[in-house]
């Protein structure tokens, strides 16, 4: 062990800098360990009891910093001490570059040579020349904003089309670029998977399905909801995939999005022959023929559409468990008899959209604020009426506040309220974690949840609470302790947002398990 | 507009009160002791006052004042700082006039042990561990990554058996083995607040709540600080004094509040509202929030034992 | 880069709009420079409309090359002071009973305090009238006819009020041939061009014909031209901005002058007046360089197809701008602003005539508050900190064509003066110009009270985007 030691000191450097330098420290080449600490008696004890306490440690005092290394074998340690040097000298404050702000997407891309993507979330009446210019400026686009004129759209498609840029948006909530999340994202793990989604919360729970059965994803390429529209023509999707094909860290692709008008879904289905990878459709609702006509692999659901990319990028074994019949059963049991109906309060629209289809799947009525027939359509502000599936981040409950997923005061209205319905069976409700998304949902909402459970076994009924989480183990908070906390209220949590689907039919159904 | 003018002056937030009230009776100069990006410390009077930044709690011996970066305004470490009942003035940095007299003055308060009856205490301390086990940062009192070096295996070897010997020794009122372990303690750990410490600053704040069983607690750390008076950092050694008297930033004392508050709401609903306080004393260094928390949950367990036993 | 070589590469993002992503990117370890983002030309869709027209890939060309001759031409422009005169004699137009004043055309019926108390010295010292009270009945009676400096090759600081027996400075600007004209520092601050008009503001104007003004022109004639854009330059290298610091211009003019003045034909006793006046105060070279600047953007005004705006001037109610694709006298004016900054003592903020005078001609050329970085001693004066003196001369850039390599700051590495305000850019980016000024009492008679900085109106240049719309696009 060859070890050198030097005292600086009345240096006083915080624990949080003290803690960077020390791995910074354990990182430079030839260093076998390296210690940072202040001088302290004990300190010195425990580099004794390691054999680390050089001499020239003896004399340091509690004021004092302490630097210890020990070298690898074959270098001398006295040669790396300039490094560690190095790391405590304090960067002067940013007097220059960090220093600097910009007002434009043109002066800030001029001045950071490396820049190769924008994120832009402003007003929908300025999104548009915003995206232009950073297009303009070989920049690739996420649009976050809304209410982005769609002939803009085609316009900055077409001119990113021209350019081989990326044209991710409007309305584009969700990408992973490089295993980056970018806005509304889940952390998930890197791996050969990639998606092309014109669907926000539906990607995202796709993404979250596949890091739950082991595997990651490559790029998660977010198109905005109007892609597939007649007028746009699919042009980012087309684009996504063809990257995509290209991209040698991609092994299968998943192409996600509420049902396209019928032209774009013939062109997107004719790009699969030509990918020369394993393509994997969930349309939601769409044709199981048209896909595989086209060499395509159509999935039912999301969680369908997670496990066959995990099974065409390497993973044949892979399998979920299905729907817990018996909880299902002991929750209907449950029930009084005029409890016949689900309330499904979501922030997702896609999850919102997949529970729905399966209750309108057994034959039932759902009236929603999202629903396609007219005659079922709920206004945002009507109160609940048979079985009522609301999307709370739709534009109609949006409109002036925050997304639900940021605030969520409504939801939690409107749950006391459907707890005093003694129509009511269950209430489902999503929970979704990741980048831009509420610090702690769950904990937010449990108040909620305790006062609706409590109305409800004050008037003598049990109220069944379906939670489901959507997040990952890396995201902050974790899905896992997110989970603990619901089931800790009472909330029966379900493992994904079709399996929410199947659960809510089964405890209205009996007999439509599956 | 970006280019509007601000005023050249920072503005003195909240002070201490018992800082204010030291500061009617004599004025105070000392040299500045270290600056770090939140905190400045300045060395007057044989203590450590501390000037901090908006985003940080009210604490005892400081001022909060609406700098966000004290590194940025150029002053040296041993500048001469001048402290009275209206001013804080720093030599050398004219920009740094802290105007106190109609700031507002906290006062660090904890109430007493008796509101709570055993069960319930041992319900909250339970939620409190949770939060901790959740949330908590390795590598201090809390075992270390699997990839940790050989100097913070046994740094943490030693901390996690020293913490063991001083609840032990608390827990037999053994006086004698209590002020051997405070000693093995104080001062390991690589920070500026070493981890040793930091798990006593808890522990020693329960023991100071009134109406404590743990006053033995109070008792060893005052004789070890006596003792061995250079056996840790400054910064560490004041804000384990303070500790020792009941007194500690804010969302510590919040905790402990919490804790020890008359029975109200459910626990679901308690464990909601110690989220806050707990995250803040979370992002207190690197493992130090931790470790104070920690040592606050040790207490805690503590008290219901003897409470128990009694 | 493709979409390709994007999955090859780190992410780099440039975050425009809410700043919770670029938190969410740091904690991803990726690289964000998140924008100080407001909406172009302030929201209005008109003017977002005539922004977006002029960025059209085809009229964007045509303008670049436009721009880059205006530019082109401030930065070669050799302005030299070649002479002085009396007005009457020298400047184009000027008559016995002209009066000029500073910023866009304004009647005596609008004007403010500040300029009409200069205005009735002004008739006075002419002898148009015997006294202030019969001024303004001369004033008003149509008699005089009032005209923008501008609009004669001339800047007039403050009030700008110049009649045609005052000396003014002649300067030539060598590579374009184009002569631009200003009268003579007063030095104090109870002066004409700040409204104040009493027996001594007169007394002292009477002087400067008399004495001051013939002893330039003389001392002119012996020691021929002087080259005032390398003085400017050196001026600038010892810690002015010219606008609102003048110290160390006003010692390089003077040690230029020096020389001459001993040898003219004056009495000892003249000469000591003179010297003393000099010395009394600092601001004695701020008119020089006032018409530096005006004579090398008189040379890039005209330019067809150019948003380079070549004139930002005040008549204390209005302010206004011209543009070089606008030739000749096409003004864009909005209302005069507030400047903010220090008072003398016993004055207060209500005190403050509005924004005025000709010399934001300075800011125009990429002096002045635009070079606030070259002169960090000018913060006592203005108010603020060293820090901020800089970033305004970086914030300056973004607004500004081109760096002009004759005039450099030292401590931004001797980067040159923002040159070249482009009113797309101002427009696009919602950054206004930024102008040191002093400030003048409200009312007439009083003179100067405080300095400090201030902004044209966006409206300004709202107006002149959508004029270059329906011109150029």
């Amino acid at each position: 062990m060859s070890v050198t030691a030097l005292v600086k000191k009345n240096t006083y450097i915080d624990s949080v800098s003290l803690m960077s330098i020390s791995t910074k420290a354990n990182a430079i080449a030839g260093v076998s360990q390296a210690f940072v600490a202040m001088g302290t008696e004990k300190n010195k004890e425990v580099l004794k009891s390691v054999g680390l306490l050089a001499p020239e440690l003896e004399a340091a005092t509690n004021g004092d910093l302490m630097i210890v290394v020990d070298a690898e074998a074959g270098v001398a340690p006295e040669e790396l001490v300039p490094a560690i040097e190095e790391l405590l000298v304090r960067k002067a404050p940013a007097g220059g570059a960090a220093d600097v702000t910009y007002r434009t997407i043109t002066t800030a891309a001029q001045a950071n040579d490396g820049a190769n993507l924008a994120v832009i979330a402003v007003n929908g009446a300025y999104a548009a020349r915003e995206a232009r210019k950073a297009l303009e400026n070989g920049l690739h686009v996420m649009l976050f904003s809304d209410n982005v004129p769609v002939e803009d759209e085609v316009a900055l498609k077409a001119l990113a089309h021209e350019k081989g840029l990326l044209m991710m948006g409007p309305d584009c909530g969700t990408a992973i670029i490089n295993n980056v999340g970018l806005c509304f994202a889940n952390a998930v793990r890197p791996g050969t998977i990639g998606v092309v989604a014109a669907s926000g919360t539906g990607s995202q729970e796709v993404s979250v399905r596949i890091h739950a059965l082991g595997a990651g994803i490559s790029q998660l390429i977010g198109t905005g909801g109007r892609d597939l529209s007649e007028q746009v023509g699919g042009v980012m999707m087309i684009d996504g995939i063809r990257a995509l094909a290209a991209d040698p860290g991609t092994e299968a692709i998943v192409l996600v999005s509420k049902p396209p008008a019928p032209s774009v879904e013939k062109k997107v289905l004719a790009e699969i022959a030509t990918a020369g990878k394993p393509v994997v459709v969930y349309f939601i609702g769409g044709s199981e023929a048209a896909v595989a006509a086209a060499g395509g692999h159509f999935a039912a659901s999301s969680q369908d559409a997670a496990l066959q990319a995990v099974r065409l990028a390497g993973d044949p074994e892979a399998s979920v468990p299905g729907l817990d019949v018996a909880r299902a059963d002991a929750a209907r049991a449950g029930f009084a008899p005029e409890q016949r109906y689900v309330r499904g309060l979501f922030c997702g629209g896609t999850l919102c959209d997949e529970s729905m289809f399966a209750l309108l799947d057994a034959g039932e009525d759902v009236w929603s604020n999202i629903q396609k027939d007219p005659a079922f359509v709920l206004a945002a502000g009507s109160p609940s009426k048979g079985h009522t599936f609301l999307d709370f981040g739709d534009d109609e409950f949006t409109n002036g506040r925050p997304h639900p997923m940021i605030d969520p005061s409504l939801r939690l209205a409107r749950l006391v309220e459907e707890a005093k319905d003694p129509s009511v069976a269950a209430v489902v409700m999503d929970f979704v974690l990741g980048f831009g998304a509420h610090e702690d949902p769950v904990g937010v909402t449990i108040p909620a949840i305790t006062e609706a459970k409590k109305i409800a076994a004050d008037a003598g009924r049990h109220l069944e609470i379906v939670g489901y989480v959507l997040g990952t183990d890396r995201d902050t908070p974790n899905a896992a302790a997110q989970i603990a906390a619901l089931e800790s209220v009472g909330v029966t949590v379900t493992r994904s947002s079709t399996e929410t689907g199947q659960y809510a039919r089964a405890i209205v159904r009996k007999g439509h398990n599956a | 507009m970006a280019t509007q003018l601000r005023a050249p002056v920072c503005r003195a937030l909240s002070l201490d009160a018992r800082l204010a009230s030291a500061l009617d009776k004599a004025p105070m100069t000392g040299p500045v002791h270290s600056v770090f990006r939140r905190v400045l410390n300045v060395l007057a009077a044989d203590r450590l006052v501390a000037l901090s930044s908006e985003g940080l709690d009210d604490a005892p011996w400081s001022v909060r004042t609406d700098v966000a970066d004290w590194r940025r305004l150029g002053v040296e470490v041993g500048a001469v700082v001048v402290l009275d009942s209206g001013h804080i003035a720093v030599e050398g940095a004219p920009g740094i006039a802290l105007d106190l007299r109609h700031c507002q003055k906290w006062h660090a308060t904890v109430s007493s042990a008796a509101a709570v009856a055993t069960d319930l205490l041992a319900r909250r301390t339970a939620a409190l561990e949770g939060l901790l086990d959740a949330r908590g940062v390795p590598g201090g009192v809390v075992p270390p990554r699997a990839d940790a070096s050989p100097i913070e295996a046994e740094l943490g070897r030693r901390l996690r058996a020293g913490c063991e010997r001083l609840t032990q020794a608390v827990r037999a009122n053994d006086d004698g083995a209590a002020s051997l372990a405070a000693r093995s303690l104080l001062g390991l750990g690589p920070g500026l607040t070493p981890a040793g410490d930091d798990f006593m600053v808890g522990l020693a704040l329960v023991a100071a709540v009134p109406g404590s069983r743990l006053v033995a607690v109070g008792r060893a750390i005052r004789a070890v600080l006596d003792a061995c008076p250079d056996h840790t950092t400054l910064v560490s050694r004041a804000t384990l004094e303070e500790a020792v008297a009941g007194r500690a930033r804010e969302s510590l004392l919040g905790i402990l509040n919490r804790v020890f508050a008359a029975p109200h709401g459910d626990d679901a609903r308690f464990a909601e509202h110690l989220r806050t306080p707990v995250d803040r004393v979370l992002s207190i260094g690197h493992t130090s929030g931790t470790d104070i928390l920690s040592g606050l949950v040790a207490g805690l367990r503590l008290e219901n034992e003897l409470r128990g036993s009694m | 880069m493709s979409i390709t070589e994007l999955f090859g590469s780190e992410l780099n993002v440039i975050n425009v709009g809410l700043t919770m992503f670029e938190e969410d990117l740091e904690a991803q370890g990726t690289k964000v420079t998140t924008l100080d983002w407001t909406p172009p030309g302030g929201g209005d869709p008109t003017v977002i409309a005539a922004l977006d027209a002029l960025e059209a890939p085809d009229v964007a060309a045509r303008i670049e090359a436009a721009n880059a001759e205006a530019v082109e031409r401030i930065i070669t422009a050799q302005p030299m002071l070649v002479g002085f005169g009396r007005a009457l004699d020298v400047v184009p137009g000027m008559t016995p009973t002209t009066i000029l004043h500073a910023g866009p055309p304004i009647t005596w019926e609008r004007m403010s305090g500040p300029m009409k108390g200069a205005v009735l010295g002004a008739i006075v010292f002419e002898g148009l009238a015997a006294d202030l009270a019969e001024a303004e009945k001369v004033a008003a009676s149509g008699q005089i006819t009032f005209s923008p400096c501008h609009e004669h090759d001339c800047v007039g600081s403050m009030a700008g009020v110049t009649s045609a027996s005052m000396y003014m400075h002649i300067v030539r600007n060598e590579t374009h041939g184009n002569v631009a004209f200003t009268n003579l520092s007063e030095q104090l601050a109870k002066i004409l061009r700040m409204g104040a008009n009493d027996e001594s503001v007169l007394t002292r104007l009477y002087w400067m014909r008399d004495v001051l003004g013939p002893m330039l022109k003389e001392a002119l004639e012996i020691g021929g031209p002087v080259d005032l854009r390398l003085l400017l330059a050196q001026a600038l290298h010892m810690g002015d901005e010219a606008h609102n610091r003048n110290i160390a211009g006003t010692v390089l003019l003077l040690q230029a002058l020096a020389p001459s003045l001993i040898q003219t034909s004056f009495t000892t006793e003249q000469k000591k007046e003179v010297f003393e006046f000099i010395a009394c105060s600092d601001y004695f070279s701020g008119p020089t360089w006032m018409a530096t600047a005006k004579a090398a953007l008189d040379a890039a005004h005209g330019i067809e197809g150019s948003t380079i705006v070549t004139t930002m001037a005040r008549n204390g109610v209005e302010f206004g701008i011209r543009v070089s694709g606008f030739p000749g006298n096409h003004w864009f004016t909005g209302p005069a602003q507030k400047v903010v900054g220090p008072m003398f003592a016993g004055y207060k903020p209500e005190d403050s005539g509005l924004d005025i005078g000709d010399s934001a001609i300075t800011e125009t050329y990429g002096f002045g508050g635009f070079a606030m970085a070259a002169a960090p001693a000018i913060v006592a004066l203005v108010g603020g900190t060293v820090e901020e003196a800089v970033s305004y001369t970086k914030e300056m850039a973004e607004i500004t064509t081109a760096e002009n390599p004759n005039v450099t700051i030292p401590s931004l590495g001797f980067q040159g003066l923002p040159t070249g305000i482009d009113v797309r850019k101002v427009i696009g980016t919602g950054i206004l110009p930024i102008i040191n000024t002093a400030i003048a009492h409200k009312d007439a008679g009083i003179g100067m009270i405080g300095a400090g900085i201030t902004h044209p109106p966006a409206e300004a240049f709202a107006k002149a985007i959508v004029a270059l719309a329906d011109k150029l696009a």
